[in-house]
């Protein structure tokens, strides 16, 4: 994105911005690191683009849901690169993104961060990982199947209920 | 948008062997050229006043040289508003020194998606700009409706650019955010090879010559890729001198990412199965016919190196060479450009750290492996 389009973004949503999470780069190494910090705990990793009209839905659903449930760690990294970090910010807090784990694609090939995260993934967005507590995980391109989310949901949430029925 | 600086290039020869060139430099779209098969350019002519240009791999300017004099250049540029944006064409008749002001193409002003542009000039000097656009999912949600994916615009300029004509919709139903093929049939007319979601909400490809399609076609790919995201991933497209047409594209089949090839006849029946390119790490593919040869590249990425990789095939893709690595970069990089003058191939790539190369791919070197 180019410089114009990224200043009219901090214009228009200057106010959301300054409410926004601070980002953190996303390099290589940091996944493996991101795995080793979570040993034994299930997570939510969501991987998201500014240039993707299917990651708005996906972020308001996951925005949702980390409402919900105050105690999930939801993982949140844009692929976009650290030049867009105003848009991206200012995009997570207007779909309704609070102080989470943000972070954004930076310091090596966006090939290899992908390749680091999973293989078999093809860079298509929204992409969203449901880890569990071993890290075997279901992943999917697009919006989390609910039904998928709600089992996720059951099996590691603090009180084994599902308490968000509309995903 | 992409991650990293926008570093992708159009290319393309004119007909004096000269490559000519169109890319951001500092912000500013601006062409050279170069005489010695890209060790060195010309100093840059900027195209037009400053203003917000689309320079990722799937989403690049374009060039074109007609008669030496007279070149094309058509660019997406975005607006602030998400997922939106304007299509522009400038062109210079005095062998690029200067360019004319520039046209916004599509003809409907809102701030919406229109983007994904693909230039076409045919031999009888017709030009075409088809793009991705959403008027019509914006019309519907207005009239409190929904519409699947986004819908393929085209314009015709038949006066050398000096302007276009009416827009037309080419096909409803595109996918928002892949970009569109395009390539010369053998009567010199654009063929399209695109990304398109059906009813029941896979995303395979649709083929078809640039006009107004009455109905659906049948489906060109056959993944049946259900997916409900943006594959950021389109599909490329050349026409042999026997006018079959030969097509590479992304999807994910049984679970797997990659790469699928395949030849169709000119009247569109498919001349055999789809098979699989590279690895599951295989994208972003460029495919040439040059004479008799069919060339065909892609990214890849090794666990260290994103490489790039090309397959040959000398009997109209029915057999292929062995992929052999002709670049690689350790940072990030432009997705891969084909481009050939005289019978002569080269790969045209941008990367971070390396910066732009123009690379031979001599025949007798993809025998080699």
């Amino acid at each position: 994105m180019n410089i114009a389009r990224r200043a009219a973004w901090l214009l228009l949503l200057a106010c959301a911005w300054a409410q926004a999470a601070e980002l953190r780069p996303f390099g290589a190494g940091d996944m493996t690191r991101l795995l080793a910090e979570r040993q034994e705990r299930p997570f939510v990793l969501t991987l998201w683009s500014t240039d993707c009209p299917h990651c708005r839905t996906s972020l308001r659903q996951l925005a949702a849901l980390a409402k919900a449930h105050p105690e999930l760690d939801l993982v949140v990294v844009n692929t976009d690169g650290p030049d867009e970090g105003k848009a991206v910010a200012a995009m997570l807090a207007a779909v309704g993104f609070g102080a989470h784990d943000t972070w954004v694609f930076a310091g090596a090939a966006p090939e290899r961060l992908r390749y680091e995260i999973d293989r078999h993934w093809g860079g298509e967005m929204p992409r969203t990982y449901l880890f569990e507590s071993d890290h075997r995980f279901a992943a999917f391109s697009g919006p989390v199947d609910p039904a998928a989310l709600r089992q996720w949901l059951a099996r590691n949430s603090n009180d084994g209920q599902p308490q968000d029925r509309r995903p | 948008m992409h991650p990293h600086p926008q570093m992708a290039a159009g290319v393309a020869f004119d007909a004096d062997g000269t490559l000519w060139r169109v890319r951001l430099a500092e912000g500013r779209l601006v062409v050279d050229k170069s005489v010695d098969r890209g060790a060195t350019f010309s100093a840059p002519v900027a195209v037009a006043a400053p203003e917000p240009v689309a320079a990722d791999g799937e989403l690049r300017p374009e060039i074109a040289v007609v008669d030496r004099d007279r070149v094309y250049v058509a660019w997406t540029s975005p607006i602030p508003q998400p997922y939106a944006g304007h299509i522009r064409f400038a062109r210079s008749l005095d062998g690029g020194r200067s360019f004319e002001a520039p046209l916004t193409v599509n003809d409907n002003p809102d701030p919406i998606t229109h983007r994904f542009q693909a230039l076409h000039v045919a031999p009888d000097g017709r030009i075409t700009l088809v793009w991705i656009d959403k008027r019509d999912g914006e019309q519907a949600k207005r009239s409190g409706n929904t519409y699947r994916g986004a819908a393929l615009y085209y314009a015709i300029s038949d006066d050398g650019g000096a302007s276009f004509k009416p827009n037309v919709r080419f096909s409803p139903h595109s996918c928002e955010c892949c970009r569109i093929a395009l390539a010369s049939d053998i009567d010199g007319r654009p063929v399209a090879l695109w990304r398109h979601v059906f009813a029941d909400g896979s995303r395979d490809h649709l083929l078809a010559r640039v006009a107004p399609l009455a109905e659906e076609p049948p489906r060109a790919t056959e993944e049946h890729w259900q997916i409900n995201a943006c594959p950021h991933n389109g599909p490329a497209l050349t026409v042999a001198a026997d006018g079959n047409r030969h097509g590479v594209w992304f999807a994910q089949l049984a679970g797997e990412p990659g790469l699928f090839y395949r030849a169709w006849a000119p009247d569109g029946h498919a001349l055999g199965p789809a098979i699989r390119i590279g690895d599951a790490s295989a994208a972003h593919p460029a495919i040439l016919a040059v004479g008799p040869r069919l060339l065909l590249a892609w990214k890849a990425f090794d666990g260290e190196k994103t490489v790039i990789d090309v397959i040959d095939s000398a009997d109209g893709g029915r057999r292929w060479s062995a992929p052999r690595a002709v670049a690689s970069t350790g940072a990030a990089s432009d997705h891969p450009q084909l481009v050939a003058w005289h019978g002569a191939a080269y790969l045209s790539w941008a990367s971070e750290a390396e910066g732009y190369r123009l690379i031979p791919l001599a025949a007798d070197q993809e025998r080699g492996r």
